[in-house]
């Protein structure tokens, strides 16, 4: 079904009041936390060098996600080396990986809102930020603790997780070397002939376990998957060119399967969008 | 009986791959003088082995279940 032809008017596309509402303050609540973080790190630089670095990534945090804080942040770490790391030692330290993690699983988390956000002009995206702040937020009283309780949820599973990670990454980091023992550490290790040949045992076993376990799980095939495994090997050696226009016809073939189904939710989106509660 | 010589022959070459990798690392891992060039070539020959055995041994698993299901068909 095509949308222009629909009988809907493109209004109908736009997010409901309390949707746009609720979108306006988690676009915020990304931006205030990413700028917050982004000035926290690298305290000695000038503020104007910062301003321009944070504009920046807020920029391509619309496309790339967590990808350039997750840079910034190792830059700080890589430049605050050695002298100025003592201040990421203890309490504080912990508490900055917390905040850095939980920005990171944030922003992730909100990567559909942020792909929306990217697709609307930026005009628009700022009314949305001050409709959100001035406007009043109302919930549907019923549908509120429902809503709540999933939120809830959704947070002590992010709080739980969260805390796991960091806690295990700090076990894991502490067994490692640090900068003071690797150079005794790793030349006493390599003078070592047998852990050397150790190691290549193995690296040789893991292989070995991993071929065995990819051919265990091979043998569940079914008869449809065999077939057309042999077809597939037989073009391969064979007929390279005609498995690369057979190739190209599915890719062609999937590309349609996935419009359509796009379109379809759409409309459906379209028909659903303004009716009554009682009839969704 | 063929499917089953297949088999045999790809799990031989899979093994033998495994040994001529070790043997590439022990190579690139010799402490007094590691030999890159040697490992790398030795290595690229072991992958080589083991991707013709893994691929034996995937055609021959896949051709017994296509005829072990059709027996089965003939038989219904």
């Amino acid at each position: 079904m095509n949308l222009q032809d629909s009988s809907f008017s493109p209004t109908v596309l736009e997010p409901t009041h309390e949707t746009s509402q609720f979108s306006g303050l988690l676009i915020v609540s990304v931006i205030a936390s990413a700028v917050g973080i982004l000035f926290l790190l690298a305290p000695e630089m000038g503020w104007p060098l910062r301003i321009f670095v944070t504009t920046i990534i807020l920029l391509t945090l619309k496309y790339w996600g967590s990808v350039m804080v997750l840079v910034a942040v190792q830059a700080d770490l890589f430049f605050r080396e050695p002298p100025r790391s003592a201040a990421l030692q203890g309490v504080t330290g912990m508490l900055i990986v917390f905040l850095i993690v939980a920005l990171l699983m944030f922003i992730n988390r909100n990567r559909v809102l942020l792909k929306q956000a990217a697709r609307r002009p930026l005009t628009s995206v700022v009314g949305l930020i001050v409709t959100a702040f001035r406007s009043e937020i109302t919930f549907d009283s019923g549908k509120a603790m429902h809503e709540i309780s999933r939120m809830l949820g959704a947070t002590i599973r992010a709080m739980a997780l969260l805390v796991g990670c960091v806690f295990v990454s700090r076990v894991l980091l502490g067994m490692l070397p640090n900068r003071r023992t690797i150079n005794n550490d790793l030349r006493g290790w390599m003078l070592d002939e047998s852990s050397v040949l150790q190691c290549s045992l193995l690296l040789t076993g893991m292989i070995a376990a991993w071929i065995v376990c990819h051919e265990i799980s091979w043998r569940q095939l079914t008869r449809n998957q065999a077939r057309l495994y042999l077809r597939s090997v037989f073009l391969t050696i064979h007929h390279a060119d005609l498995r690369m226009v057979v190739r190209g016809r599915l890719k062609l073939r999937q590309r349609l399967d996935r419009e359509k189904k796009q379109r379809e939710a759409a409309a459906f989106a379209c028909r659903t969008e303004n009716l009554p509660e009682f009839r969704r | 009986m063929m499917f089953l010589i297949r088999e045999i022959a790809g799990w031989v070459l899979v093994a033998a791959a495994l040994v001529v990798m070790r043997m590439g690392l022990n190579f690139a891992l010799t402490s007094g003088s590691p030999k890159i060039v040697e490992a790398s070539v030795v290595i690229f020959a072991s992958l080589g082995l083991l991707r013709a055995g893994i691929l034996l041994i995937r055609i021959s698993t896949a051709a017994r279940i296509c005829k072990l299901d059709r027996q089965q068909d003939k038989s219904q």
